[in-house]
């Protein structure tokens, strides 16, 4: 009789048994036939079992045909979950509220990008801006990049030119009152990204994006007002931040956000060597942005970005197995 | 196992199957004994994989099968062709015989000569 799937599915116990019958039938008729040559009964079972390659592997690639494996191992392992969760309520639930902050906090952090970072500013030609998400087969899409994969996608990458940036942040001080601010690492080409340009100075050049080069910073127009009275001479000025003195190469437009207000600005590199995140491939921390090169769209930088992560898949399987990239228009 | 007998070429053995179990209803051992049989040792069939292939075959309505009891009163899962099996066979057993004589010409030419 013909089966359809869902048959042999809800029948799998049944069919189990009739496997089990079928292969003991074969086994006892090719032993007694042994025997009937003269070999002795021991020997006989193991070289029918021998002969057969193994029961159990049979039975396993049995089950395969059957196609209702993924269904059956699916249920097996839901079962086995569900017996762990009872048994252990007071994890289960710490587990739950877990996940439900880490994907509640990442939906509202992308909503608030989204909202935030493009709402007070409009970009030229904003429509080819990117956002770029890795996902993992645990945890699904995450915002985070390491700093690796970062420079590797920027690498090689044809279709999209990316930038990233990170949070941070300090106490500025040598004028007036000391003060903490929020900051921004970026990389030097994201205000070129994003296709602004600072009011007055420049942005980093690639030279000052790497580790070891003179400490250089951007501040916000609404720190320039404040502390500098808008001054052009501001530029070339030193500023002390987190103890550090900085010199000031330009002010970014007003309104000028990354995921909320920040005053200071340096080069992400220039923590390469200082911030054991930078060095792990493992800390996918960076927001990477990218904007589509000029004769590239969307589904285009999305194929090559799954090729990128699927190379990069086989040459750091420690930490990049399984790890998908892809990327979502920056504004909806 | 002599150093003589040749692994079954790749997609063969369902086309065995189908022929042995064409001749009438049988059992998975008694198509492996067929099998052997038949094959007059030349060819090794492998017992391990004949259970999977039956499986498929059956899955793919090519072969049913019902438990019946042997002539020594066991229960047995005896295969018998399905109309699509049968149909099937034929189709197989055809593209076979196309590749076997399309073989045997070219290996022929190399005696007369090419022209």
């Amino acid at each position: 009789m013909k089966m359809n799937w869902w048959k042999r599915f809800s029948r799998r116990t049944q069919m189990e048994a009739q496997l089990e019958k079928e292969l003991s039938f074969h086994l006892e008729q090719h032993t007694a036939q042994l025997i009937d040559r003269g070999i002795a009964p021991e020997e006989a079972r193991r070289q029918a079992r021998l002969a057969l390659g193994g029961p159990e592997q049979v039975k396993e690639n049995c089950r395969d045909a059957r196609g209702t494996r993924w269904a059956e191992d699916l249920l097996q392992d839901t079962r086995y979950a569900l017996r762990t969760f009872r048994r252990n309520p007071g994890f289960t639930l710490i587990a739950l509220l877990i996940l439900s902050l880490g994907i509640g906090a990442t939906t509202v952090m992308f909503a608030v990008i989204n909202s935030v970072l493009l709402r007070p500013l409009s970009y030229p030609q904003s429509d080819r801006l990117l956002t770029l998400r890795v996902s993992t087969e645990q945890i699904g899409e995450l915002w985070g990049f390491s700093n690796f994969d970062f420079g590797d996608v920027k690498r090689e990458s044809k279709t999209v030119a990316l930038a990233a940036w990170t949070y941070a942040g300090g106490t500025i001080s040598g004028r007036g009152e000391p003060e903490y601010v929020n900051g921004r690492n970026i990389s030097a080409d994201l205000f070129s990204t994003l296709g602004i340009s600072p009011v007055h100075g420049r942005a980093f050049s690639p030279d000052e994006d790497r580790p070891g080069a003179a400490p250089v910073a951007m501040i916000s127009h609404g720190l320039w007002q404040r502390d500098f009275g808008g001054q052009q001479s501001a530029i070339g000025e030193p500023l002390i931040y987190e103890g550090k003195p900085y010199t000031i190469v330009g002010i970014a437009p007003a309104g000028f956000q990354l995921d909320g207000d920040a005053d200071v600005f340096t080069p992400l590199q220039q923590r390469k060597n200082t911030d054991p995140r930078m060095q792990n491939r493992r800390s996918r921390f960076l927001h990477a942005l990218a904007r589509l090169q000029p004769g590239f769209d969307l589904s285009e930088a999305r194929v090559e970005l799954a090729l990128i992560a699927q190379h990069l898949a086989t040459e750091y399987p420690e930490s990049n197995s399984g790890l998908g990239m892809t990327a979502y228009p920056l504004q909806k | 196992m002599s150093p003589s007998k040749s692994d079954l070429p790749q997609g063969t053995l369902d086309l065995l199957i189908l022929k042995v179990i064409a001749l009438g209803p049988v059992h998975g051992y008694a198509i492996a004994q067929r099998l052997e049989q038949v094959s007059r040792g030349v060819v090794q069939v492998p017992e391990g994989s004949l259970y999977p292939a039956l499986h498929r075959l059956e899955n793919r309505g090519l072969l049913a099968a019902d438990w019946k009891e042997t002539e020594t009163g066991r229960e047995a899962k005896f295969y018998r062709l399905t109309r699509k099996g049968s149909q099937q066979l034929k189709t197989e057993a055809a593209d076979w015989q196309r590749l076997i004589d399309a073989i045997a010409l070219i290996l022929g030419m190399a005696d007369s000569g090419a022209q």
